[in-house]
């Protein structure tokens, strides 16, 4: 027997230990932290003082938003904080998005004292709106989301920030909760939380009304997918301080730490993991306590692809994302648990997983047809790769009973469990293989871009549903920084 | 896969796995489907619960009606949050009324026998009802309870506590709610909402005093500037004179500052040329708040400040002062020699100017 097959399988066996025990950890710690936050929800008031909440920049980038971002800057203003801004950068788009939020929000132009303390492409210039004191419009020369962002931070005048893109859906108490940890704890640095598919749910000036499931099986595969990533996987690495990702979607952050880390890079398709895991390499030079931290509440609802050809197109876009956040930090490997244990698990796992995954895929079945596996090893794998995954998949529907039961009916429920059976058979191939594909772009460092992923919800290109009360005419929120 | 052939014992175990894997899979889908159930049969059997009982709660709202449901064990829960929804939105006579319908019903005797014995939840539910209904009986129970690992359990009890006891439990929960570092400010003024204000400020200012750790009293100083009536910034304008740590100066003049008293412009002053800029900072913005007469020119001379977020604060504050014109202000924009303090400047004009 050659010596490099040995070898080679003994990778791949030691391989699929070391996945699957970690995976076996991540669902225990998720389980322990999921009960915890439980009971604190049941009887958890919320602070209600509002001078003791802290203030919070909301930006949201928009680039070519025309049709949807008025509605969905109303919805952000709906939103039921008590001290929040709104800042919407545009961001050099061709198509109306600035005259729309022209005409429906009353802009006017103003000189603002601008510092660009990340440096970002030109700004064209500053807007307020008269009727809503707490928006403002930021014109900008196009360079991208993360450069967008990036002005956003600069303008930002709160010492929190949450980035928003501009078709996700909040709650409206979606900032309450994911400030907690800030108030709950002085060295978060950063936090985000669960982000559920809108895809089938009834959606209301900018709200949702009802939650539904999706109907194409498609979606319902990925509802299943972000369960189990978000249920058990991001809350188990956040229970000891080794999240690598908060949801570009929706994430909060301590400005001058991200002002301090250099801001979002423009170079990367992954710029939201990139700057987390900048933040733990940046912490962890400094050896100053800090926590990035995980709500696992659903605070944001955003459009999952419907086709085929979308969903490749974000999957690869996504793990070539990951290769070039890791590839950026190199200098984590070996920093604490993160470093220690994060960071190495996403590379070999996450990054380079793929190759074997699909490699066990082929052989398994070409040795099955050539007869070089018996029957009895050929039923054994697919015994271990389903039977595993179909577990995982029913852990994270009973973390979702235990604790927030978003789909309201029993129907739901048996929805997901028949798509988690069902995605053993093509889709979670083809996201193996979207994922390799992703990695050997990466590798070989071709250019990247976001693409164009269709978007198909009603409410995406609505007319603006009932206006939002405008914000108070009294004296402007007017808070100094914090002393750190 | 050469592996495998060669070696049965991983076949073996792979078969074994994989088998265990689905077992486990189908308890899971039982679990979750058993939770699933439990859940919408718990949500019907109080839908029935709510129909019954609601009527009366209403009709007790005016008097307690004569004839009263009995309160049935298993529905104890249900009841008890059905009586508290409607206890937290009521006040005065609508209230007494509620409290004595309890207290008829048992309901206090139930919560009283779930915080000696129940579960989380039933606990934290039955702490909340005992403070409503002022049962001092509870009180052994809720000491108990403040001795919680789960804050959410800690709050529950030590607010219930001041309810029932509002001047020595007040004394006790400030002491607590002090030494608990993972109660944030805003916790803690939630627990001490309905103590009488004077007493909850002897309290906190006694621990303000008694402690040296800086985030005990960075916490203390938030939750005394919250007492209603302002009576809780008197031990704050104590340490504020007394206190050379720069961040609980900052956090003291926050706190001023937001409360905007006259008197304490004098204080504020002595900070404006503070080495900390955050300090800068916040004493020009509670001068600008503050709004003494003369305090303008002041803050006119924190557009000189070395660093760019003392000077954007000056500009705003400034604009905030009745008696410095916009004329004056578009003047100094033009004419002061600092870039940084004219962009400031010309940016509160322009903001001012766009929005009308």
């Amino acid at each position: 027997m050659n010596p490099g097959i040995v070898v080679g399988e003994w990778l791949v066996l030691g391989y699929f230990l070391g996945l699957h025990l970690t995976y076996i950890g991540l669902n225990v710690l998720a389980f322990v932290s999921i009960s915890r936050s439980t009971l604190r929800r049941f009887g958890a008031r919320p602070p209600t003082d509002p001078d003791l909440m802290p203030p919070v920049s909301i930006v949201i980038p928009a680039y070519n938003e025309e049709s949807t971002i008025v509605a969905s800057v109303l919805s952000v203003l709906q939103l039921t904080y008590p001290n929040f801004e709104v800042v919407v950068v545009n961001d050099g788009s061709r198509d109306g998005t600035l005259a729309a939020l022209a005409a429906a929000f009353h802009l006017e132009s103003y000189g603002e004292a601008y510092r660009d303390r990340v440096r970002t492409a030109e700004v064209r210039g500053f807007y307020v709106s008269r009727r809503y004191r707490n928006l403002r419009v930021v014109d900008k020369e196009n360079g991208g989301r993360a450069d967008a962002i990036n002005v956003g931070v600069n303008a930002a005048r709160y010492p929190l920030f949450c980035t928003i893109d501009a078709d996700s859906l909040l709650q409206r108490e979606s900032i309450e909760r994911v400030v907690m940890p800030f108030i709950e704890d002085g060295r978060v640095i950063a936090s985000g939380g669960t982000i559920r598919i809108a895809n089938g749910c009834e959606v209301r000036d900018g709200f949702i009304e009802r939650l539904g499931m999706p109907s194409r099986p498609l979606v319902i595969f990925q509802v299943m997918e972000y369960l189990r990533a978000f249920l058990f996987g991001r809350v188990g690495w956040a229970s000891f301080n080794g999240l690598l990702v908060l949801s570009g979607a929706f994430g909060l952050f301590r400005k001058e730490m991200v002002i301090a880390a250099g801001g979002f890079r423009t170079d990367t398709l992954g710029e939201d993991m990139e700057l987390v895991i900048r933040l733990h390499r940046t912490m962890r030079k400094r050896r100053q306590p800090y926590r990035i931290a995980y709500v696992p509440d659903p605070i944001c609802f955003t459009e999952a692809p419907e086709a085929w050809k979308d969903l490749g197109t974000q999957r690869v876009r996504w793990q070539r994302g990951l290769g070039e956040s890791l590839q950026m930090n190199r200098g984590l490997v070996g920093r604490g648990g993160v470093g220690l244990f994060s960071y190495p698990f996403h590379v070999v796992f996450e990054l380079f997983g793929p190759f074997v995954e699909v490699l066990g895929y082929v052989l398994s079945i070409v040795g099955f047809a050539t007869g070089a596996i018996s029957g009895r090893a050929f039923v054994a794998f697919l015994f271990v790769s389903f039977g595993l995954g179909l577990a995982y998949s029913a852990s994270a529907l009973v973390l979702e009973e235990l604790s927030f039961h978003v789909y309201p009916g029993l129907r739901e429920l048996g929805i997901l469990m028949a798509a988690a059976v069902a995605e053993n058979f093509g889709y979670r191939q083809a996201n193996s293989w979207w994922r390799l594909v992703g990695t050997v772009k990466h590798v070989r460092g071709s250019t990247a871009s976001w693409g164009e992923i269709e978007r198909r919800s009603a409410w995406q290109s609505a007319s603006p549903g009932t206006p939002a009360t405008p914000a108070s005419d009294a004296e402007p929120r007017d808070v100094a920084p914090s002393p750190s | 896969m050469a592996l495998a052939a060669r070696d049965p014992v991983i076949v073996d175990l792979s078969l074994v796995t994989g088998v265990v894997a689905l077992i486990l899979t189908a308890a899971f889908i039982l679990l979750a489907v058993g939770v699933r159930l439990r859940v919408a049969g718990r949500a019907k059997a109080v839908a029935r619960i709510e129909a019954l009982w609601t009527p009366v709660l209403v009709a007790a709202v005016r008097g307690v009606p004569d004839a009263l449901p009995s309160l049935r064990r298993s529905h104890e829960v249900a009841i008890v949050t059905l009586w508290n929804r409607f206890t937290d939105t009521l006040t005065g006579a609508a209230r007494e009324h509620l409290v004595e319908l309890a207290r008829r019903c048992g309901i206090g005797d139930a919560a009283l026998r779930r915080v000696r014995r129940g579960s989380g939840q039933s606990r934290l539910l039955a702490a909340t009802t005992l403070g409503r209904l002022g049962d001092e009986r509870a009180a052994p129970a809720l000491h108990d309870l403040m001795r919680s690992r789960a804050l959410v359990v800690r709050a529950e009890a030590a607010r219930a506590l001041v309810r029932i006891s509002p001047l020595e439990g007040t004394d006790t929960v400030a002491a607590l709610v002090a030494g608990w570092d993972d109660c944030h400010a805003a916790t803690a003024v939630a627990i001490l909402e309905d103590a009488p204000p004077l007493r909850a400020a002897e309290a906190l200012g006694r621990e303000l005093q008694a402690t040296d750790d800086i985030e005990c009293q960075l916490r203390l100083v938030d939750i005394l500037g919250s007492v209603k009536g302002w009576i809780g910034l008197g031990p704050v304008r104590d340490l504020l004179g007394s206190t050379a740590e720069p961040e609980l100066i900052a956090r003291c003049l926050q706190v001023l500052r937001q409360h905007r008293q006259p008197d304490d412009a004098p204080l504020v002053r002595r900070f404006l040329h503070h080495d900390a800029p955050f300090v800068r900072v916040q004493a020009v913005a509670a001068l600008g708040r503050i709004r003494a007469p003369g305090d303008e020119w002041r803050v006119l001379a924190a557009l000189d400040d070395r660093e760019w977020w003392v000077r954007y604060r000056a500009a705003h504050a400034l604009a905030d002062f009745p008696r410095i014109s916009r004329r004056y202000l578009e003047l100094v924009s033009h004419v002061h020699p600092d870039r940084y303090a004219r962009g400031a400047l010309q940016q509160v004009l322009s903001e001012a100017a766009a929005l009308g």
